[in-house]
Order: structure tokens, then C-alpha cells, then sequence
């Protein structure tokens, strides 16, 4: 470690996340390897530690003899200060290596109330933020991940965006960036040319984007010859062939989510309609149960772990989870393996399975209707009745928990306080709960608010959001409904959602938006205690945005997005229709149980359509657990 | 009724892990163990915990070259070939130098151990003179009483610092690094860290020296004036 660090580390809080000597680590000598690549998580070390995707490309690029990759995390305010004021630059955790000295350092959008931390981390690593400032010595910056779907306002700061699963791309991208330093030109543009041919890969800098009076995008124009008018997504066709880190880093500290990881399946094709993941991430590819338990026979031996965590967008929805968890409590419950599944679907099923799986009920269960209303759910496509709901925590309080999470949005499109009342009805109703026998009831439900986002790429990428005041009335409206004390309702501040949501539908004029909060101070704006309204204001005043175009206006289907030349695959007309049908509050089925609903994924990636209603998996799951 | 097996371990931490907590410390030897294949046996009740204890807990930032572990395992190891397999999983920087099995019902070491030793050095400031500091470093540990107030679980609290001292020494090396050992006790009265009563000797010099660095050179049984290691009593 570098005498600075020693003599800063034991002056800030959690030294630990700053050292990068966490058991399975990967140092390489940078002097023999032709290409480094800092993977950055625009957020703290606990929260880009708990991220799956940056353990599979950690794991993908420094395979690869060739390659290294390192991590760096945005640091803590008073991490950071210390490093400002003895002008240490940030640094790749593994090595120490300036950030600057990295030949590409790739940003994991996860959540727009990060943007400006990746400003913050450019700085602190001496990198200038604006791309067009950039020359032959600095790295080249990209970004991934959901956000990724609109890197607009971080068009000016990135040089390339990969739209998509990143495991094939990211091999292309290091052979392509090693050949062109090899070749020794130094010449930015000549990489960043080549680097478009790649499918899934997308230089903001090559598209000019034309505005009309009125401030709407009239068109969105390559450049460049032979750079496509539209970028797709790419998608791993086949995850049994993908790569799987079975050797990841096990943190010191506790982390978010301090637990083995097995990633059962990816995409989720239930359709609702608010979720940008569910639409982004089509169609549902399935790792096969052989393969699901070799990967965790590994990762379990290389890690020490005593937790597993069967993570996929709606774990209960794996064709053979019974099987699954019946396999691993025959092989590792005597060794005391806890097992976790998050994102549980609301339904006895999916209660009953966490009930095999989850040896202790300390925790609370989680469960997430959405809406208070079925009408509501109906828009929403949010599939699950009311009495789905009480049958779920029926069958768990027969299965010893007393202490229940809800999750509910307020804020919906069409949402009117008849469906909103209905959010402290149910929950007034599921707090009485007992068993049949009387002996067990509910200790505590916690209904917790979060307030609308529209997202690009989803039904709702139209709509107009609601007003802070409004937003703060409609919670107020169901704290009053509530009567029993042992409903705790808790809300969300609408300010940060309102500053997601012009970001989140957002365009390249927001660069300076960003340029100018950051410059005020503005930065680790997901954490409560850092959010600060006020500058962000003022840095709204400064730059003569008006948020309003952005978040609360309603657009209409004519109007060119400043997204749609990325694509995910998905066809503009299903996310009209489907838009349609929520406002006539039709329901839209999963297309993986019933039939295609044509949202244009498989044909456009060229993937089979694979439905699971027919498929010989199917009848297993009905049959009892080994 | 199983009769369980009782290891006593000496352990260092190095500088690579000097800033791991406590907390983390004994999370990262719980899935070093699951990774050797060494299945540790649990408490009973209600929320069973893996059997590992530390005698004393380290403070963060401080390196040591004497910690110790007692483990309970699940099925009885061979000592020698324990610690074999254990420190192939450990991470850099934490090693097990020393294994010892004792009789079951051998007290817990947490309860046997009451002294630990501190090596501290630090760079005086470069106006004070070698001689002042060495009276001063002599005047502080003569006094009866060094009191300091800190906050507890049961409110706040005076500790007199100077009671917890067992014994000290200081050396001045070369231009004005000083080395200072220190036995503090350790135990019921509660403990006190060298941290603080470094920062106690500052603020009755009146200056202040560059930030220290606090290794633990080991823990003790102190019987009879006699410093004992836990590892070679019998038991
Ligand atoms: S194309 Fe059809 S089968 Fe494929 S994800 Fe879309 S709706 Fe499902």
C-alpha cells in the first residue's frame, strides 16, 4: 500500500472499503499485460460489490492473459476530501494504478441519482469529464448497464455506451482497443470508428441530434457513413454456454448482499408495465438445473459462503425451482447453507418455496403488489389478485413470520384516491391475519411508498409524472387511512424521484445540467444525507432547463424519443399498444406461460421463441419436492 | 453426549488486514474455515453461531503478532494439520503461527487473559527536545491519576488510564522516532486503548506527535508477576 494511503485510511470511516486485499482477488503486473480496464461503480463499495454484473465482467476480462481489471468505487465524502487535499488520484483498488493510467475505465449505470458520481470519479482520477477534451494519453470512457438504454445526458462524458449484456461485447472491445494501441496511431476517432462496427456498441459523439422550436427531438443523424441509424442490444443467446464468475471477491465488510450468488435465469417476461428491467432485459433465458448446481458447488467451495442467494428478476418463475432448492437442501443442509430468494412473486407458491428455503424467520418477508387496487394492478399488468395476496401471507404466517415489507408505488398512470385508499385497506386487512388455529398473527407490517419513475423503453415511457405536492398528498391520504399501529407506512422523498425523472427521459442538453450540479457540490445524490434540492435548483436556474419539459409532460406517440435509436429490441408499436391496453385496463399475459404477446425481442435478436407452457420442464414443477 | 475437541490458536495480523474490524475479522475465519472443510460445531438455541471466539478483540488500524482463537470444531483434527489446512485458506496477511489442543473444559481464554503489550512508534515533533520528552514521558506516568471520561452503554464513565497500566518503557531511535512498550491490563475493570493514553500524554505535554503506529505484540496471563504465554500452560 502507498504511504499516502496509510497515513489517510485511518482518518476516514471504513477504511476497508479502500484496500482491495479481499480473499480471491486478481493482481496482475500491468507492465506485462496489453490492456487494463478500470471496472467503476459509480456508487460505494457496498453497493458495487453486491452488483452481479460487474463480478461477471471482473471475472470475464481478467481471464483473459492479455487483460486486467480493476475496481474502483465512488469514495466517501470524507475519503474524498482527504484525497483532494493531498491531491492522491483515484485509484484501481487491486493495484493502486491511477485511474488515469487505465486504458479504458467502464461505468455500470445502475441508477441516474449516480450520474454525477461519475463526474466526480473522472475528476478525482484527473480525467477530464468531457469527452471532446480528451486526448491520446487518457483512457477511454464507456458505460453499461440499465441506464444505459439512455446515456444521454451522459452523452458528452462518455466516448462509447455498450447497449445490453456486456460478456461477449466486452472481449471485442479489449481485442479491438489492444490491436489499435499496438498499431500505435494514438488517433481516438480511428478506435471509436471501429469500435461503432461492433454490434451493441454505441459512440454518442457520432450522431447529431436536431431539435425543433419547440424543444422536442425532430431527428437523430449518424454522422458517419456505415454507422447504424439504430443500435441493438446484445443479449447472451445461451447462458449454460455463458461465462460464470465462480471464484468472485468475498468482501471483509458487510456488504448489501454479503452471499454467494447464483443467477438462475435472465430476463422476466411478466409483463408489467412500470418495470424497465422487465422490458430491457427480454426474453427469459433459463440456466439449466445441472448447470445451476455445478456453479454453486464451485462458487460455494471458492467462497466459504454460508448464504446462497438464487437472484434472477422473479426467482419463483425458474421452471425447476423446486427441484432446485429440494437438490441443494439434500446436498448442503447439513453443512447449515442458508438460502435466500429475493424478488418473490406474490403468491402461496412463492411463499411456500421461501418457506423451505429460509431456515429462520428473523427478517420480515417482502412482498410487492404494486397497487392498492386491482383496477390499478390491471394497468400496471401487475397480475395478482387480492386474494393471491392473502393467501401469501397466510401461508406465511403459518410458516412463522410475523413481520411483513410492502411494497407499493403511488403516482401511477390513471391512479385516482379511490385505488390509493385501497394501499392502507389492504394493509389494515393483512395485519389481522391469523392462523386457522388463532395461535399466530401479524406483529408488524411496514408498507413501504416509492413514487412512479417513467422509464424509456417501457409502456410508460409517455406519461408525465406526478407533481412533488401531489406526490406528498397521496401519502398523506393513506397514512391518514391507517388505524392500526402496527402499520408503519414509509414514504420516499418526491424531490429525488422527481430528479431521476428527468434524468431517466432525459437528452444530451442535460450534460451541462449535470456539469453545473456537480461543480456545485452535488454528488452521492442517492444517499439521503448527501441529496441536496436546493443546489440542484440552482444549477437548474444556472443552465435554463426547465424540469417540467422533462419529468411532467405528457408525450405524444408521434414524438421522436431521445432514446429510440437504442434499442433493446423491442418494438415501439407493443409499447404503444401495451400502453393502450393499460389505459383500457386490459391485462397483457406472460408470454413465456401463454402465448407471444409480439413485443418484437426474439425475431429482432434473432432467438427462438420459447414458451414454457409447452415444454417438458413444466409438469415437473407440479410434482412434491424430493 | 459428544465430547467436542478444544483448540487454542495464536494468530497474526498483518498489515494487509490491519484496518479489518473485529466483526469482519471473525467472519472472514468462519468462511476461511468453510472453505478448508473444517465445519466449526454451533451454539443451541435460538440463533445458533458458529464456535470461534477471540480472547480479546483488536482495535481497527493496530497490527499483531499475538492474537488468539479458541475454536470449537465439529469433528476432533489433528492440531498441526488444522492449522495447515486453515492457513492455506486464510487471506494475506492473517496467519496461524501456533495451534494447542486443551481440555474441554479448560476456562474460556477470554476469561484467562488480562494483559496485552503494545508497541507504539511515533515521530516527535521536531522543536522538542529529546531530554523534555523523556521527562515529560516520566512525570505523566508518575502521576496517581489520569482521568478521562467516556461514553458507555451504561452512561458516561471516568477511567483512571494510569490504573490500567501495568508497565512501560520508552527508547528514543535516532533523530526523535520514539518507541515506546506498554502492558496494559486487560479485563473487568474494563479496557482502556493505547490510543487514548497517548492522546492523554499529548494533552499533558502540551504538543503533539505524528500519528502513531500501535502493533500488539502479544497477550498474556499475568500470574504472580509472571507474564505467561495462553499457549504454553496446560490444561
Ligand atoms: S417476442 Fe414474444 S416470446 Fe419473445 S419475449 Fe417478446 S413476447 Fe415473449
Amino acid at each position: 500500500m502507498k504511504p499516502e494511503l496509510e497515513e489517510i485510511l485511518p482518518q476516514v470511516s471504513k477504511p476497508t472499503r479502500y484496500l482491495g486485499m479481499e480473499w480471491n482477488v486478481i493482481k496482475k503486473d500491468h507492465r506485462q499485460i496489453a490492456v487494463s480496464f478500470a471496472l467503476a461503480f459509480p456508487d460505494v463499495y457496498e453497493v458495487g460489490m453486491s452488483h452481479l454484473g460487474s463480478k461477471i465482467l471482473y471475472h470475464i476480462i481478467n481471464k483473459r492473459e492479455d487483460a486486467v481489471a480493476e475496481r474502483v468505487f465512488a469514495p466517501w465524502t470524507d475519503m474524498e476530501a482527504k484525497l483532494r487535499e493531498i491531491s492522491f488520484p483515484l485509484f484501481g483498488l487491486e493495484t493502486g494504478t491511477p485511474l488515469a493510467d487505465f486504458d479504458m475505465i467502464g461505468f455500470s449505470l445502475q441508477y441516474e441519482l449516480t450520474y454525477t458520481n461519475v463526474l466526480n470519479m473522472l475528476s478525482l482520477g484527473n480525467i477530464p469529464p468531457s469527452q471532446a477534451k480528451r486526448g491520446p494519453g487518457d483512457p477511454f470512457v464507456i458505460a453499461g448497464g440499465p441506464c444505459a438504454f439512455n446515456p444521454e445526458p451522459l452523452a458528452d462524458f462518455l466516448d462509447l455506451v455498450v447497449l445490453g449484456e456486456g460478456e461477449e461485447v466486452i472481449g471485442e472491445l479489449l481485442t479491438l482497443l489492444k490491436d489499435w494501441k499496438e498499431e500505435g496511431s494514438g488517433n481516438r476517432r480511428e478506435f471509436l470508428l471501429a469500435a461503432a462496427q461492433i454490434p451493441g456498441v454505441y459512440v454518442p459523439s457520432f450522431y447529431r441530434i436536431d431539435y425543433g422550436d419547440d424543444g422536442l427531438v425532430l431527428n437523430v443523424e449518424p454522422l458517419v457513413a456505415g454507422i447504424p441509424r439504430r443500435v441493438e442490444k446484445r443479449v447472451v443467446a445461451d447462458l449454460n454456454e455463458a461465462d460464470y464468475p465462480t471464484a468472485p471477491i468475498v468482501p471483509y465488510m458487510d456488504v448489501v448482499h454479503d452471499r454467494a450468488m447464483i443467477e438462475l435465469f435472465r430476463g422476466c417476461v411478466r409483463g408489467c408495465r412500470f418495470c424497465q428491467a422487465g422490458m430491457i432485459y427480454r426474453p427469459v433465458r433459463e440456466r439449466s438445473l445441472e448447470k445451476n448446481l455445478a456453479l454453486t458447488k464451485e462458487l460455494l467451495q471458492s467462497t466459504g459462503y454460508p448464504e446462497l442467494s438464487l437472484t434472477s428478476l422473479s426467482s419463483s418463475d425458474y421452471s425447476r425451482i423446486r427441484e432446485l432448492i429440494g437438490h441443494l437442501k439434500a446436498h448442503y443442509g447439513e453443512g447449515g447453507l442458508r438460502m435466500s430468494l429475493p424478488s418473490l412473486r406474490v403468491d402461496s407458491f412463492s411463499v411456500n418455496l421461501a418457506r423451505e428455503t429460509e431456515g429462520l424467520r428473523k427478517s420480515s418477508l417482502t412482498l410487492a403488489p404494486e397497487a392498492g387496487s386491482q383496477r390499478l394492478r390491471n394497468v400496471i399488468n401487475k397480475n395478482i389478485s387480492e386474494d393471491d395476496i392473502q393467501e401469501a401471507v397466510n401461508s406465511a404466517v403459518a410458516g412463522g413470520w410475523d413481520a411483513f415489507k410492502l411494497y407499493f408505488m403511488i403516482g401511477l398512470p390513471t391512479e385516482k384516491d379511490e385505488d390509493i385508499v385501497e394501499i392502507a385497506r389492504m394493509a389494515e386487512g393483512l395485519v389481522k391475519t391469523r392462523t386457522p388455529k388463532g395461535n399466530r398473527g401479524v406483529r408488524r407490517v411496514t408498507v413501504s411508498i416509492a413514487n412512479f419513475v417513467p422509464k424509456p423503453h417501457t409502456p410508460f415511457q409517455w406519461v408525465s409524472q406526478v407533481g412533488a405536492e401531489e406526490l406528498l398528498r397521496r401519502q398523506e391520504l393513506i397514512r391518514g387511512r391507517i388505524k392500526d399501529r402496527r402499520v408503519i407506512i414509509t414514504g420516499h422523498h418526491p424531490d429525488s424521484s422527481l430528479l431521476e425523472g428527468i434524468f431517466s427521459r432525459g437528452d444530451r442538453r442535460l450534460g451541462k445540467l449535470l456539469l453545473a450540479a456537480w461543480r456545485l457540490g452535488c454528488r452521492l445524490d442517492g444517499w439521503r444525507e448527501h441529496f441536496r434540492w436546493d443546489k440542484w435548483q440552482e444549477a437548474l436556474t444556472l443552465t435554463g432547463i426547465d424540469p417540467a419539459f422533462y419529468n411532467r409532460r405528457q408525450r405524444s406517440p408521434e414524438e421522436v424519443l431521445p432514446w429510440d435509436h437504442l434499442s433493446p429490441g423491442l418494438d415501439k408499436g407493443f409499447l404503444w399498444q401495451e400502453y393502450e391496453r393499460a389505459l383500457a385496463g386490459e391485462i397483457t399475459p406472460d408470454c413465456s406461460f401463454s402465448s407471444c404477446s409480439q413485443c418484437g425481442v426474439c425475431p429482432t435478436l434473432e432467438l427462438p421463441i420459447r414458451l414454457r407452457g409447452g415444454d417438458d420442464n413444466f409438469p415437473k414443477i407440479m410434482g412434491p419436492v424430493d | 453426549m459428544i465430547i467436542f475437541q478444544k483448540l487454542w490458536a495464536q494468530l497474526i495480523k498483518g498489515p494487509e488486514v490491519r484496518f479489518i474490524s473485529h466483526l469482519d475479522l471473525l467472519r472472514a475465519m468462519e468462511k476461511a474455515l468453510r472453505r478448508a472443510g473444517l465445519p466449526l460445531s454451533f451454539t443451541r438455541g435460538y440463533n445458533p453461531r458458529p464456535r470461534i471466539s477471540f480472547a480479546s478483540a483488536l482495535p481497527v488500524g493496530m497490527t499483531s503478532c499475538g492474537e488468539y482463537v479458541e475454536f470449537i470444531p465439529k469433528n476432533p483434527h489433528q492440531p498441526e494439520e488444522f492449522k495447515e489446512q486453515l492457513n492455506k485458506q486464510l487471506p494475506t496477511g492473517l496467519k496461524i503461527v501456533a495451534i494447542k489442543e486443551v481440555a474441554y473444559a479448560a476456562p474460556a481464554l477470554m476469561a484467562l487473559i488480562n494483559l496485552a503489550r503494545y508497541k507504539i512508534s511515533f515521530r516527535l515533533p521536531p522543536e522538542i527536545k529529546a531530554r523534555v520528552f523523556l521527562a515529560t514521558w516520566r512525570d505523566f506516568y508518575q502521576q496517581e491519576e489520569v482521568k478521562v471520561c467516556r461514553q458507555t452503554k451504561k452512561g458516561m464513565r471516568t477511567f483512571n488510564l494510569i490504573s490500567h497500566v501495568h508497565d512501560q518503557r520508552v527508547y528514543l531511535e535516532g533523530d526523535n522516532t520514539a518507541l515506546a512498550y506498554i502492558d496494559l491490563h486487560l479485563g473487568s475493570r474494563g479496557n482502556i486503548r493505547p490510543g487514548e493514553l497517548l492522546q492523554a500524554f499529548w494533552d499533558f505535554a502540551g504538543y503533539e506527535g505524528c500519528q502513531p503506529v500501535i502493533q500488539r505484540k502479544g497477550l498474556f496471563i499475568l500470574q504472580d508477576d509472571c507474564l505467561l504465554s495462553p499457549l504454553k500452560i496446560e490444561f
